[in-house]
């Protein structure tokens, strides 16, 4: 297998696999953090990380549309899907890391990594990737099988285009053909939730091309842009707004803005001491055995597994499921905030947090 | 789901507005106003917009503040999350009060109520006008409503019917972006173009009306020697549901999510939060904003601004006189107060000038700034005519938990009474199954957490079984009577009576008569035959005394309580010449050729549907009617 | 507040009271403003004295009628308790006394206790205009919380 490089369908489905797997990982990391916030304060904060969060689970669902339409089988339920917060590097040769904290400078200093936008638009070759400061970011969201070679890219925009360009590649050589997946499970807009995109279902190469340009639109914005094609603007700047305290006036920004250029429009209130400070990366073993907090944890992240499983299922056939969990979302927030209004025993001023993997 | 983004550039301010003559001036941000101000800028023409109450909420930060607002608020009333200001008063259900000794009240409630009836309907006066607290249903009017006087000798005609306005119906049904089902809907007589299916698919029952639907299976009633079988059936809505791939011949819909100016909130689908009135949190339900978003951002148009046609809103901005040309009979200005604090009554006067007015005030207001002008019309219905719809309660506890006080206010309702023969002799009325229990009669929940704590002793485990026994298993019906033009309802103005700012403030004169009563009545016996059927134990009780004891009459010996049903209509309504009528089919004054009264004001009748969804649609055939008007005078 | 020698024994109470554990108060976020504003209104030494005679109960093997005889019936603690359940319930602050005072008056004690009431809960319902369930959610049967 050639993993700078797509080469082969099979090639394509296990990067696809990877994105899903990728697009989920930013999930409880955002959540978390806005669960976080204290309800009252920090409210256009809230907002910010919600909107994300919801176009993250757009994301997950077009890259459930691009493996389907190409034959795949979405699968969120494998052993590694989730995580194990901190995700680490393997071999630990970056400070980098994502975790399940509190909002905090810190934490927001990680989201605008992850969102990060791509500064060349080729595909990265493995070996010349080596040293980027984000490369190992990617390896490490993507936790793929350690006994392959790592996929290799600068940024999560450099991933899409790599995946990009595969569909051209095979399209050239397969023709049609590629798209052999079963229209009828495509997840189609009546059943996305929300969002500045539209969930677009995937049948040829246009409609792949829209799909994969919406993802890194959304993500890091439009080739860097602030403002994204369609006027949106992309995740990292939404990110930079909280950070600068301050909105970006679409009217101010011009083509070809980006990072250099602060946000010029109204203020925008973060206040990072309005948050409960929750443990970073709470594990199970934290909670007291025997305690209303820790099955409260442990129902929580049973919940989140089925929230996984119910989609998972809206992924592989009935996407009309997509719907329902909806009102799973909801509740699992309402479960999440109990537990981070709760101190952990024995544990000076720490409060709980969600847990989303239980250990086996 | 398409942001409904605000630009922020450019907002003009009262000084430099003065000096434009604009195209058109419009009094009045709700949806009336924004729906013409939005087909006229974007067809290139210049519009200015006058708000009398505040306007900040167009920023996330600005509705959460309401919402916030609303929170805090011990008395929920539908104006409780807006800002109060004494110089553009709001009605407040609240202040309604008994009349004492059937003496006019005058006190300090906005209103002055002359009875015999006070009147507790309300609307807002904030940007977005009363969609801000609509509760969104959007049911069409009956081809049958238009015509009750030639079909059951009540009221009066419309000088246009159903099939003229339905094709305006559905630029309505667009600009709202209503959710329902259009097969359940063709049942009751309705009339649809085509393939014609509603934007978005109908919002599911709720699990309450689905008990009351189960239950009432079959049930028949015979009333003037017909039979009407009665059944649950959803009501369309203004909400964000799931877009309908088959409308617009397969294009589908993409809805407008919620109003904001830096992309912080997507808005939603209705998640049932079970408060669209009075306030949306998630903006799933359609407000005028929403379509002033799109209008705002004609300015940005390559042909508006290369022609430096421009719209512009001024709120806080209180229309307080229509001036009239003698020579021409024209309206040649309107002068304005505007106010900066919101607790100050300090004020700017100034006047605006365009080359055609539009009045799109509401029902009240309307007639309200004209007859303050001195202009009561070549007829004197300027006021007459006041309709709204009187509502009967009637409320019980369904054998088993339901579900109550989840979903949006109302999903189901029972319809097939809206129309029939019956009609000559009592009005007709449709049934919503309230969702949110029996808050509208009683105050409850509230109320009932009290009586179980103060007076049932009641804590701990027991309380819980308590609330879920006694809140669960609410069941309200609302029956909306239809409630024909007379011509002594009415609102007027009288100097004796003003707000802060000077302006006279509405007085409301209003009365049941019997027609309308025996519909009252009529509804009261059809809960009593479905509380039967369901198994469900009747609470209804009216109190002459209690706190809504100023809606209380007897009735062929037997006493009742009506409510007021927020629909004001028929003030300044159309007719076919200037001696039976205040305007034209196309809301054009008689009097003066360059004044359209637009809204509900204009409405004939307005039979069992709620107003907004027609007047809505007589908006957009207005607007047609202003763009030839524009057309053919441009250059003059 | 949270350090406050009572607070403990006011949750510990309030539980007893509300028919929900102190894991699921807490998780409302709002217990430490309920204190306050039951020792804004009433004083930090009458809500010692209540908490007093509470904690004389607290591991009654009857605790519920002890609740009824020491504190619901009892006319100084009565009506305190009967307010801390409605605090609770609908984050409201009833006035206690005939005649309002600076402190004493109908209110809601904060938006946020508004949106937490637990009344909403125990119904397997939401609090008007805050946390939704979802669409589509009022179709199906509530889930109501076992108590
Ligand atoms: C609680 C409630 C629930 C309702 N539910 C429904 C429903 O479910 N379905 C339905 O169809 N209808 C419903 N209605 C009625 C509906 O809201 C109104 O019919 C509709 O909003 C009227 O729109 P409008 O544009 O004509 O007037 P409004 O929305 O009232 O707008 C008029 C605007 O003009 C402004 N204004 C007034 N006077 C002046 C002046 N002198 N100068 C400048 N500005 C001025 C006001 O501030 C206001 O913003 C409900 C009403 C209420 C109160
Ligand atoms: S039920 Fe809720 S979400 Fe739906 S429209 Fe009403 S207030 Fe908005």
């Amino acid at each position: 297998m050639n993993l700078s490089r797509i080469c082969t369908l099979v090639d394509l489905k296990y990067y696809l696999a990877c994105a899903l797997q990728l697009e989920h990982a930013t999930i409880p990391p955002y959540l978390t953090a806005m669960y976080s916030l204290i309800p009252g304060t920090n409210t256009e904060v809230a907002r910010i990380l919600r909107v994300v969060a919801v176009e993250e689970m757009l994301h997950l669902a077009l890259v459930a549309n691009l493996l389907n339409a190409v034959g795949g089988e979405p699968n969120l339920l494998s052993k590694d899907f989730i995580p194990d917060y901190p995700a680490y590097l393997p071999d630990g040769e970056s400070e980098f890391q994502v975790s399940i904290e509190a909002f905090s400078p810190r934490a927001l200093d990680t989201f605008l990594r992850i969102e990060q936008p791509s500064r060349k638009h080729s595909l990265v070759e493995g070996e010349a990737a080596k040293d980027r400061p984000y490369y190992t970011n990617l390896r490490a969201l993507l936790k793929v099988d350690p006994n392959v070679p790592r996929l290799a890219f600068d940024t999560i925009g450099d991933f899409y285009e790599a995946i990009r360009e595969g569909f051209k590649y095979l399209y050239l050589t397969m023709g049609p053909a590629l798209f052999k997946g079963d229209p009828a499970r495509q997840l189609t807009p009546e059943y996305y939730y929300s969002g500045g995109g539209k969930l677009l279902p995937v049948v040829d190469l246009r409609s792949a091309f829209d799909a994969i340009q919406l993802i890194s639109d959304q993500g890091e914005g439009y080739e860097g842009h602030i403002f994204g094609h369609e006027g949106e603007l992309a995740h990292y700047y939404r990110f930079k707004q909280i950070q600068y305290g301050k909105y970006y006036m679409k009217e101010h920004c011009q083509q070809g803005h980006n990072d250099d250029h602060p946000p010029t429009g109204p203020e925008l209130d973060v206040d990072f001491n309005s948050v409960y400070p929750i443990k970073p990366n709470a594990k199970l073993r934290d909670y007291p055995e025997g305690s209303e907090l820790r099955a409260a944890a442990v129902d929580f992240a049973m919940s989140y597994n089925e929230f996984l499983g119910l989609i998972n299922k809206a992924f592989n056939g009935q996407p009309a499921l997509l719907m329902e969990s909806v009102p799973q979302m909801f509740r699992l927030k309402e479960k999440a905030q109990a537990l981070v209004r709760n101190k952990i025993p024995g544990m000076e001023n720490l409060h709980a947090a969600p847990i989303f993997k239980l250990p086996k | 789901m398409a942001y409904a983004q605000v630009p922020l550039r450019n907002v003009v301010d009262h000084e430099t507005a003065s000096k434009i003559l604009y195209d058109v001036v419009i009094v009045g941000s709700g949806v009336a106003g924004a729906i013409i101000a939005n087909e006229l800028s974007r067809n290139g023409f210049s519009v200015l917009i006058l708000e009398a109450g505040p306007g900040h909420d167009f920023t996330i930060p600005g509705h959460e503040k309401n919402l916030y607002r609303f929170y805090s608020a011990v008395a929920k009333d539908s104006n409780a999350p807006y800002p109060a200001t004494p110089n553009a008063r709001m009605p407040r259900d609240f202040e309604t009060k008994k009349l004492v000794n059937g003496a006019p009240d005058t006190s300090n409630s906005y209103f002055v109520q002359n009875g015999p009836f006070p009147l507790e309907s309300t609307y807002a006066k904030v940007v977005g006008g009363t969609t801000m607290h609509w509760q969104g249903s959007t049911p069409r009017m009956l081809p049958d409503d238009f015509m009750t006087e030639s079909n059951y000798g009540q009221g009066r005609d419309w000088p246009i019917g159903y099939d003229e306005i339905e094709p305006y119906y559905q630029m309505a049904e667009r600009e709202m972006g209503v959710s329902g089902d259009v097969e359940s809907q063709k049942d009751l007589g309705l009339r649809f173009a085509g393939q014609y299916v509603y934007p978005m698919q109908e919002l599911p029952l709720s699990y309450l009306d689905k008990q009351v639907s189960e239950g009432l299976h079959g049930a028949q009633v015979s009333l003037d020697g017909e039979i009407y079988s009665m059944s649950v059936r959803t009501i369309p809505q203004a909400r964000n549901g799931v877009p309908n791939p088959k409308y617009d011949e397969g294009k589908g819909y993409q809805p407008v999510g919620a109003v904001n100016t830096h992309q912080t909130s997507l808005g939603e689908r209705c998640q049932g939060n079970n408060n669209c009135v009075p306030i949306c949190p998630v903006q799933a339900k359609y407000d005028a904003r929403k379509t002033l978003a799109k209008a705002l951002g004609n300015n940005a148009l390559e042909k508006n601004i290369s022609s430096g046609k421009r719209i512009d809103l001024l709120y806080q901005t209180v229309a307080s006189k229509v001036w009239i040309d003698p020579a021409t009979d024209r309206v040649s200005r309107i002068s304005y107060k505007a106010y900066g604090a919101l607790q100050s009554s300090e004020h700017k006067s100034g006047e605006v000038r365009g080359r055609i007015f539009v009045i799109a005030a509401n029902a009240v207001e309307t007639p309200r700034l004209m007859l303050a002008s001195g202009l009561p019309s070549t007829s004197g219905l300027m006021g007459c005519n006041l309709m709204d719809h009187p509502y009967l309660l009637a409320w019980g506890l369904m054998p088993k938990p339901a579900g109550t006080f989840r979903g949006t206010q109302s999903t189901g309702g029972i319809e097939e009474l809206r129309s029939g023969s019956f009609r000559r002799n009592q009005a007709a009325f449709r049934v919503d199954i309230h969702n949110d229990g029996w808050g509208w009669a009683t105050g409850s929940p509230y109320s009932d957490l009290l009586d179980l704590v103060d007076n049932q002793n009641k804590f701990s485990k027991d309380l819980r079984s308590g609330l879920v026994d006694r809140l669960s298993r609410q069941l309200l019906l609302a029956f909306m009577v239809e409630l024909p033009a007379i011509k002594s309802n009415r609102v007027t103005v009288d100097s004796r009576y003003c707000d802060a700012l000077g302006n006279e403030r509405p007085a409301i004169t209003f009365d049941l008569p019997d027609y309308v009563k025996a519909g009252l009545a009529y509804s009261r016996q059809i809960s009593r035959t479905i509380f039967q059927r369901l198994g469900v134990e009747d609470c209804t009780h009216y109190d002459p005394y209690g706190e809504v004891g100023f809606g209380y009459f007897t009735f062929a010996g037997q006493g009742y309580l009506f409510r007021g049903g927020n629909h004001f209509a028929g003030t300044h309504l159309m007719g076919h010449s200037r001696n039976d009528s205040v305007v034209n089919s196309w809301q054009r004054s008689w009097d003066h050729e360059n004044l359209y009264l637009v809204g509900a004001g204009s409405m004939c009748s307005i039979g069992t549907a709620n107003t907004t969804l027609t007047l809505a649609a007589l908006s957009f055939r207005s607007a047609e009617q202003i763009l030839k008007d524009l057309t053919s005078t441009s250059g003059t | 507040m949270s350090g406050h020698s009572d607070f403990k024994l006011f949750l510990e109470f309030s539980a007893a009271i509300t028919g929900y554990s102190q894991f699921q108060l807490q998780g409302t976020g709002q217990a430490e403003l309920y204190f306050s504003t039951l020792i804004e209104v009433v004083g930090a030494g009458v809500v010692s004295e209540m908490l007093g005679v509470y904690r004389d109960i607290a591991s009654h093997e009857y605790l519920d009628e002890m609740l009824k005889q020491h504190i619901f019936a009892d006319a100084r603690w009565g009506p305190i308790a009967r307010n801390v359940i409605k605090l609770w319930y609908v984050g409201t602050w009833y006035q206690l006394d005939k005649f309002p005072n600076a402190v004493d008056f109908k209110r809601i004690v904060s938006p946020i206790a508004y949106t937490e009431g637990l009344l909403w809960r125990t119904i397997g319902a939401n609090p008007s205009g805050a946390k939704a369930p979802g669409y589509g959610s009022w179709a199906n049967p509530p889930t109501i919380p076992p108590t």
